[in-house]
C-alpha cells in the first residue's frame, strides 16, 4: 500500500542517502498538489475549502517527480535502489515509490522555480522543496490545454488555484495583524507572481 | 545538454513512466482516501518564508 507515509519515508531515506542531491531537488507534479490539499484540509478555512475530487480513481500515482536535478546523479548515488523491470527502462524506487525526473518540465524554468519554491520538513526533520502553487497551476493548465492532461489534473489544478489564493489571503491577514517589512514584501511578492504568471487567480 | 535534448529525454522518460503507471502505478481508491484524510500518519510542516 502506498500513501503519504511512503512519500514521507522516501524523502527521509533520500535525505539519509544523498542529502546534497535532495537539497537541490524540486518536487513537482501531483504530490505537490496533494501536499497543498492536506494543508487546505488542515486549515479548515471556510473561504478556501479543500476541493472535493470527482472520483477516488487514479487520484494519486505511486511516483514522485523531481526537477532541477540530473537523473544520472541520482542513479549514481543510489545503485541499490535501481529496479530493472521486465518491461521498460530501469528506474529508482524507494519505499515503494518510483522516482521520476524532468529536465525541462512544462511551462517551467527549473532554476527559477527552485528559488520560488515552498520549503517543508518531514516529522523526522528532512527539509525539501516543492513547486509553488502558482507554477503548479500554470503547469497543470498547460498540460491540459495541450491535451496531455491526466484524469486527476482538474482536481490538482483546483487545489493549486485554491491554495495560491489561500496563501495570499493568509499573507494579507498576517500583514494586517502585525505589519512588518517582511510581511509587506511577502504579500507584494505573492501578488506579483500571480499577476505575472496566472492573473486569473487574482480575480474572484 | 541542449534544451531540445532535454525535452526529447523527458518525452522518452514520460512515455516509459506512463506505460509503467498503466501497468502498476496507480494507487487504489482506499490508498488515495488515506492520503486525503490525513489518517496515514504522515505530516509535513511548511517552513515559513521570509
Amino acid at each position: 500500500m502506498v500513501t503519504f507515509s511512503n512519500v514521507e519515508a522516501a524523502l527521509d531515506q533520500l535525505n539519509q542517502k544523498t542529502p546534497a542531491l535532495l537539497a537541490s531537488s524540486l518536487l513537482i507534479g501531483g504530490w505537490c498538489a496533494l501536499i497543498y490539499y492536506r494543508a487546505l484540509a488542515k486549515a479548515e478555512n471556510p473561504d478556501f475549502p479543500a476541493p472535493v475530487p470527482e472520483s477516488a480513481e487514479r487520484l494519486q500515482s505511486n511516483d514522485l517527480d523531481f526537477t532541477n536535478v540530473w537523473s544520472g546523479d541520482f542513479f549514481d548515488a543510489l545503485p541499490d535502489f535501481v529496479v530493472y523491470p521486465p518491461k521498460g527502462s530501469p528506474y529508482l524506487e524507494i519505499k515503494g515509490i518510483r522516482l521520476g525526473f524532468a529536465q525541462a518540465p512544462e511551462a517551467l524554468d527549473p532554476e527559477e522555480a527552485f528559488k520560488k519554491s515552498r520549503k517543508l520538513r518531514t516529522q523526522a526533520g528532512t527539509k525539501f522543496a516543492i513547486l509553488d502553487p502558482v507554477r503548479l497551476y500554470r503547469g497543470k493548465l498547460a498540460l491540459m490545454q495541450k491535451g496531455r492532461g491526466k484524469a486527476n489534473d482538474p482536481f490538482h489544478l483546483q487545489i493549486a488555484a485554491t491554495y495560491a489564493r489561500f496563501e495570499l489571503a493568509e499573507g494579507i491577514k498576517k500583514h494586517s495583524i502585525k505589519p512588518t517589512e517582511s510581511t509587506k514584501r511577502r504579500v507584494e511578492n505573492l501578488k506579483a507572481e500571480m499577476k505575472a504568471l496566472a492573473p486569473e487567480l487574482l480575480k474572484k | 545538454m541542449s534544451e531540445s535534448s532535454k525535452e526529447t529525454q523527458d518525452a522518452l522518460d514520460r512515455a516509459d513512466k506512463e506505460a509503467w503507471r498503466e501497468r502498476e502505478g496507480w494507487a487504489s481508491p482506499e490508498e488515495a482516501e488515506l492520503t486525503l484524510s490525513g489518517k496515514d500518519g504522515a505530516n509535513f510542516e511548511f517552513i515559513e518564508a521570509d
